[in-house]
């Protein structure tokens, strides 16, 4: 059943959706173009699809395109995870990042309904240190701002967050990496975190997440 | 961007870079990617690598041998891309050759062009001749097919595809331009003088001329007493 087939003719009726929709969503790549297949019948050529594929991926569209630009719906489902974008609603049901984390990033810089994949792993990075006790929210305050600010100079790069604490002081920052770093006696870093492994580890997530939906994302190159 | 120029009079050869504006008026070749404000081919040009500008402009001949971005392509003289065209507005009012495919906010086509592969734009505006290899989609597609010969476009989709035939400047002489197609699908599609195996649409409608297998239609259906159509349905 997972490779069976849909004509176009079928979909249309199926769905209600028109010819020019599936032009227009074609166009901004909303479908990818593997999923047109090309066959002879004895009518002369037909275009198939994937059935289960193109079905969700048209619900999806028809869901997001009252509140979402095409081209808003056509980065959410790229298959370039650096180009990807989630919504956050989605994002706190797939437990990707922590509902504390979010707030957070909304109290700093506003409610956005669709976060960038920059501003996913910024809540990502916070996320993990508060998870895991090492920052207390003031100073997940701190590490947002550092993100925001600084993360363009070693975007690409490799870099590591960090956070340093003295005498109820807290400083954050972003450094190049590889980089050695020796603080003085009384300083202590209380989180340090390497951006790229944090990327990587957010794309597996969310490949992970996405598979359970049967969805392709991210798994196209 | 840079304040350099590249100007080659007479014959030359350089390799690319960022400039502002490349200007060839003898024969001239660029050998690596280039990125510019303006290229301006005059005489006979190539670029060898992959090419970005705001501006191209080809009044003489040229050939990429690579991916071309840009603003805004125009071509007048004859031109060959022997990969894939971006552009916001592409027009073109000599001959134009594109290996590859073309992306594209609008096109026009004045004089001829050839696609290997597929067209994708916002428009596509043509009067005079054009074949397309692969599938030419379009929000709205205007063809004003005239006598300088038959177009061909393998597969057409849309949201409105408009097909009629221009008198030529001597209303006396019988045009003979005329579109042919294996498909054609879209929303609202108007047609003459179209020879084609499928139409399908919510609206069609066919002028005289036309010359069609089936036509499959949801709403609206109408068909001119010149035209033969040998099969049609609503679905």
């Amino acid at each position: 059943m997972e490779n069976e087939l849909i004509s176009k003719k079928e979909l249309l009726e199926l769905t209600g959706i028109s010819y020019g929709q599936l032009y227009r969503w074609k166009r901004k790549n909303l479908i990818p173009e593997e999923w047109f297949i090309r066959k002879s019948t004895f009518t002369g050529q037909e275009t198939f699809f994937p059935k289960q594929k193109i079905l969700k991926r048209i619900d999806k569209i028809l869901n997001m395109k009252d509140h979402l630009s095409l081209d808003e719906i056509a980065a959410h489902v790229s298959p370039n995870p650096a180009a990807i974008t989630v919504e956050t609603e989605q994002l706190l049901k797939q437990n990707i990042v922590s509902n504390v984390a979010v707030k957070l990033f909304e109290e700093a810089f506003g409610k956005k309904p669709i976060l960038n994949f920059d501003e996913l792993l910024t809540i990502f990075l916070i996320d993990q240190g508060l998870k895991n006790g090492s920052i207390s929210l003031e100073e997940g305050r701190l590490l947002l701002h550092v993100m925001r600010d600084h993360y363009e100079n070693v975007k690409g790069k490799n870099g590591e967050l960090i956070l340093i604490r003295k005498l109820g002081l807290q400083i954050a920052m972003i450094i190049g990496s590889p980089a050695e770093l020796f603080i003085e006696n009384e300083a202590r870093i209380a989180y340090r975190a390497n951006i790229a492994q944090s990327i990587e580890a957010l794309k597996e997530k969310l490949e992970a997440n996405n598979q359970e939906d049967g969805n392709e994302n991210g798994k196209q190159s | 961007m840079t304040n350099k120029d590249i100007r080659i009079n007479g014959a030359g050869m350089t390799a690319g870079g960022d400039f502002r504006k490349v200007i060839i008026r003898g024969e001239g070749s660029i050998t690596t990617d280039l990125k510019c404000a303006e290229f301006i081919c005059r005489g006979s040009g190539r670029a060898m690598g992959q090419m970005m500008a705001e501006n191209v402009r080809v009044a003489g001949q040229a050939n990429f041998h690579d991916d071309v971005q840009a603003k805004n392509v125009r071509i007048f003289g004859q031109t060959e891309f022997l990969r894939n065209v971006q552009a916001d507005d592409f027009g073109i009012w000599g001959q134009a050759e594109v290996q590859g495919n073309i992306q594209a906010e609008r096109v026009r086509i004045k004089g001829r062009l050839t696609v290997q592969g597929d067209v994708e734009a916002e428009r596509f505006e043509a009067i005079g001749a054009f074949e397309v290899n692969g599938l030419l989609n379009a929000g709205t597609i205007q063809i004003s097919v005239k006598s300088f010969g038959p177009s061909k476009v393998k597969e057409i989709g849309g949201d409105e595809i408009i097909v009629k035939r221009r008198k030529g400047l001597i209303g006396l002489l019988h045009s003979r331009g005329i579109l042919n197609a294996e498909s054609i699908e879209g929303d609202e599609i108007y047609l003459e003088f179209t020879k084609a195996k499928t139409v399908r649409g919510t609206n069609v409608r066919l002028g005289p001329g036309c010359d069609i297998e089936t036509v499959e239609y949801k709403t609206h259906y109408h068909a001119h007493e010149d035209s033969v159509v040998q099969k049609y349905e609503k679905v």
